[in-house]
């Protein structure tokens, strides 16, 4: 990559503008540029060099001021919204969102834990690298339920570009044939624990929906061809992902779909540049570019192209459309159906259930593996929803031995005490419930009336909330969890659930707001991911989502973005945008 | 008793983050932010005599006396001992930088009452003990033998820090633990027999 890629004045009219360098970014760029576009990716945070600037990586815990706990005046002045993440780290904080400068609302009794990544790279950097594709009946669910409206695409639609994206990023994981979670194009599977297998043995042996099979995650086990040519090697299993990976062994856009870009000479990033809005002509229903806030010196400035793809991040992609009125839009462009904002989904992740496994004393693991074991939701049509409520969850799986890290306030004074700590201690096996989220016309955000950020742009108020649906599904889970695993012969199970003191926001996956769908009157894009309203404006993140699923977005979000991107091009070269 | 230097540590640092804050640039911020100037600001260096010097959190008598409790919790072995590594040097810093002013004022009083009951019990300070006599007073603590509840909680955060200081100092992760920071790849089962010792490589901490 040469500096020359990085712009800042130019009064170029570019042939595609992406706006946001994140998962989903990173893919338009990469997709135009190949195909010949001249591109530009506008970023509202600063440059992260891959390798370079990744401060946290490769460090012991005594090379860290506080041994890799943030400074607590820090987190309260910066970070309280983003310490709520589990990544949130002193090795990892500066890939993370500042809260002062990122303000937004929540209607008084709610909440919402929004967590940024406003850098280049975006939440690639951070993300957990979980990948499976959306199943059939996710693409059903709306319409069989009467719940939200009905995705206009099904999985046959999505089903080749979820293969190329999978070979180009590299997937870890193992072909299992099952309806409920369709295959990918897989590299080798990590490993499972001795307890997990038994585990495993147990569930096949016993429920027929339900199956314990290895995590599937963005990393190269095996590194094809493909992914050396990125410059990309095996991953070593340190799992310090979010610090920032040099070996380029997990898929971010550094590591992956921006060298490509960059290869094609095609590619152009405006760093710093806050999007405050879209430039709109009403005369040619176009939308000509976007008007951008610069993030350190707060001037304007102007970027333009014949197309524009939304890849913000959910909220950010709304926010900015929310924010772009015009006389013939005055709630927010293309929002001519009202739905804008509505329909914000997360995922559930707040049961769980664990306890202790008796033997395997004479094993230990050596590693530390990226991901964890996975039970594929299980009620995944209505046929198999549990008593009141409706879809279901995933199940998160692993085991480990106990270290030190739980022991210092057991009892103990001296040499055997100092002894036993340094030993593994005794194995325990988890699950953890990742539950759908319904998509309700309630769970919305706005602008707030009055309140803006430091570059004047409106603040999102959040209105978003778990409704019964969700919380009956995640005392459901807590229970199925906890009898499967006491059924399995694991001991002092207990369970639990969390939906009461975490609010929406913090699995980082929260999609809607912008959705899809057949009728212009109840939805903002169609199939392809452009708007109803301005056929040269589309969104391919996580805000075209129409429900939510169970499964991590990421995959989806690379799949849809690719096949919005192909069809563009094809409208573009047959003149039709 | 002279006083603990915190309260002049804590606004010192409040009006350092918040003028840090202001600065302009965003590459500005991430560079301060990510490391360099916070850390020379406030960093903790492991130190060889910081039990006979005034902290952040606690006072010169009482960093004598935490230095002797990290010593007696986890001795010298095959590996060197918590006092050793600066456990007690650390756990000042911490104390000051991660943890509220109610948890400081917890961890003084404890290490206080632990003084307190040396004095009693054996007419000398805590410091000034045999090791034995502190094994013994300490436990005694734990078996709330002739302490309460409240205290031994309040010994629950020190021993936590304890802990957690030692096996996150070099000496620590590396010698007492086993450290592999590029395992280069994950096996799911490798043999075990006790006295192995457990990973001091993890991700995060």
């Amino acid at each position: 990559m040469n500096d020359k890629m990085y712009i800042e004045q130019t009064d170029t009219v570019f042939d595609a503008i992406v706006v946001g360098s994140g998962i989903t970014g990173g893919w338009a760029a990469k997709e135009f540029c190949e195909r010949g576009l001249n591109t530009l990716m506008i970023e509202r945070g600063r440059v992260v060099k891959h390798r370079e600037d990744y401060p946290g990586e490769g460090k012991g815990p005594w090379e860290f001021p506080n041994r890799s706990k943030v400074d607590n005046l820090l987190v309260e002045q910066d970070f309280h919204q983003q310490k709520k993440c589990y990544a949130f780290h002193d090795s990892t904080k500066h890939f993370f969102g500042n809260d002062r400068e990122l303000p937004y609302s929540t209607k008084e009794g709610t909440d919402f834990t929004w967590i940024r990544a406003n850098q280049l790279g975006g939440k690639s950097l951070l993300w957990h690298r979980q990948s499976y594709r959306l199943c059939e009946d996710d693409f059903l669910a709306n319409k069989r339920d009467g719940v939200g409206n009905d995705w206009p695409i099904r999985y046959d639609d999505l089903k080749d570009e979820y293969s190329y994206v999978e070979k180009f990023v590299g997937i870890s994981g193992q072909a299992e044939g099952l309806v409920n979670l369709p295959d990918s194009e897989f590299l080798p599977p990590f490993e499972m624990t001795s307890p997990e297998k038994m585990f495993k043995r147990f569930v096949d042996k016993n429920y027929t929906e339900r199956h314990v099979i290895m995590g599937r995650c963005a990393h190269l086990t095996k590194p094809t061809q493909l992914h050396i040519e990125q410059g990309r090697v095996q991953c070593q299993a340190r799992n310090e992902c979010q610090k920032g990976c040099s070996f380029g062994a997990y898929f971010s856009t550094q590591s992956s779909t921006l060298p490509a870009a960059a290869k094609t000479n095609n590619l152009h990033i405006a760093p710093n540049s806050v999007v405050h809005s879209l430039i709109y002509d009403d005369k040619t229903n176009k939308v000509l570019g976007v008007k951008v806030i610069d993030n350190d010196n707060l001037t304007t400035r102007e970027y333009f192209a014949k197309v524009v793809f939304l890849c913000a991040s959910t909220l950010g992609s709304t926010q900015i459309m929310l924010n772009s009125k015009s006389k013939k839009f005055p709630n927010g462009i293309a929002n001519s159906s009202g739905v804008l904002g509505h329909y914000l989904m997360d995922h559930n992740y707040n049961a769980s259930a664990d306890g202790r496994v008796e033997g395997y004393e004479d094993e230990f693991y050596q590693g530390r593996r990226p991901t964890g074991c996975y039970i594929p939701n299980f009620r995944y049509k209505p046929s198999l929803y549990g008593e009141g409520f409706k879809r279901g969850y995933a199940f998160g799986m692993g085991a480990y031995r106990t270290d030190w890290r739980g022991k210092g306030g057991s009892d103990g004074i001296g040499a055997d005490y100092k002894s036993k700590l340094t030993e593994p201690g005794e194995w325990r096996l988890g699950l953890y419930a990742q539950g759908e989220m319904l998509p309700r016309f309630e769970n919305q955000v706005a602008l707030h009336p009055t309140k803006t950020d430091k570059w004047g742009i409106p603040q999102l108020d959040i209105n978003c909330q778990w409704s019964d649906n969700e919380k009956l599904m995640m005392e459901d889970a807590a229970q199925v969890g906890a009898d499967m695993l006491r059924k399995a012969g694991v001991l002092d199970v207990k369970s639990r659930t969390t939906y009461d003191h975490n609010a929406p926001g913090l699995a980082i996956h929260e999609v809607g707001t912008a959705r899809m769908g057949r009728d212009p009157k109840d939805s903002i894009l169609n199939g392809f991911n452009q708007t109803h309203d301005i056929d040269n404006l589309f969104v391919s993140d996580g805000a075209a989502f129409c429900s939510s699923a169970v499964v991590n977005p990421s995959l989806t979000f690379m799949a849809m973005t690719v096949r919005a991107v192909k069809y563009c091009v094809n409208e573009m070269n047959n003149k039709r945008i | 008793m002279e006083p603990s230097n915190n309260e002049l540590t804590e606004p010192t640092r409040r009006d350092f983050l918040r003028k840090l804050g202001l600065v302009v640039g965003s590459s500005a911020a991430f560079t301060l932010v990510s490391g360099v100037k916070l850390n020379q600001a406030f960093a903790y260096e492991m130190t060889p005599n910081s039990a006979h010097r005034k902290g952040k959190t606690f006072t010169q008598s009482q960093m004598a006396t935490l230095a002797k409790i990290a010593r007696t919790v986890l001795p010298k072995t095959d590996t060197p001992s918590a006092e050793d590594v600066d456990c007690h040097g650390f756990i000042d810093h911490q104390l000051a930088v991660c943890y509220n002013k109610h948890d400081r004022r917890l961890a003084i009083e404890i290490v206080d009452d632990i003084e307190s009951a040396a004095i009693n019990a054996f007419s000398t300070s805590f410091a000034q003990l045999i090791d034995s006599q502190r094994h013994e007073l300490l436990t005694k603590l734990e078996r709330l033998d002739g302490f309460n509840h409240d205290q031994k909680s309040k010994f629950q955060l020190i021993k936590h820090l304890i802990v957690f200081g030692f096996f996150t100092s070099e000496v620590g992760a590396t010698q007492a633990l086993r450290y592999l920071p590029v395992p280069g790849g994950f096996t799911g089962s490798i043999p075990y027999k006790k006295g192995d010792k457990a990973w001091g490589s993890h991700a995060f901490y």
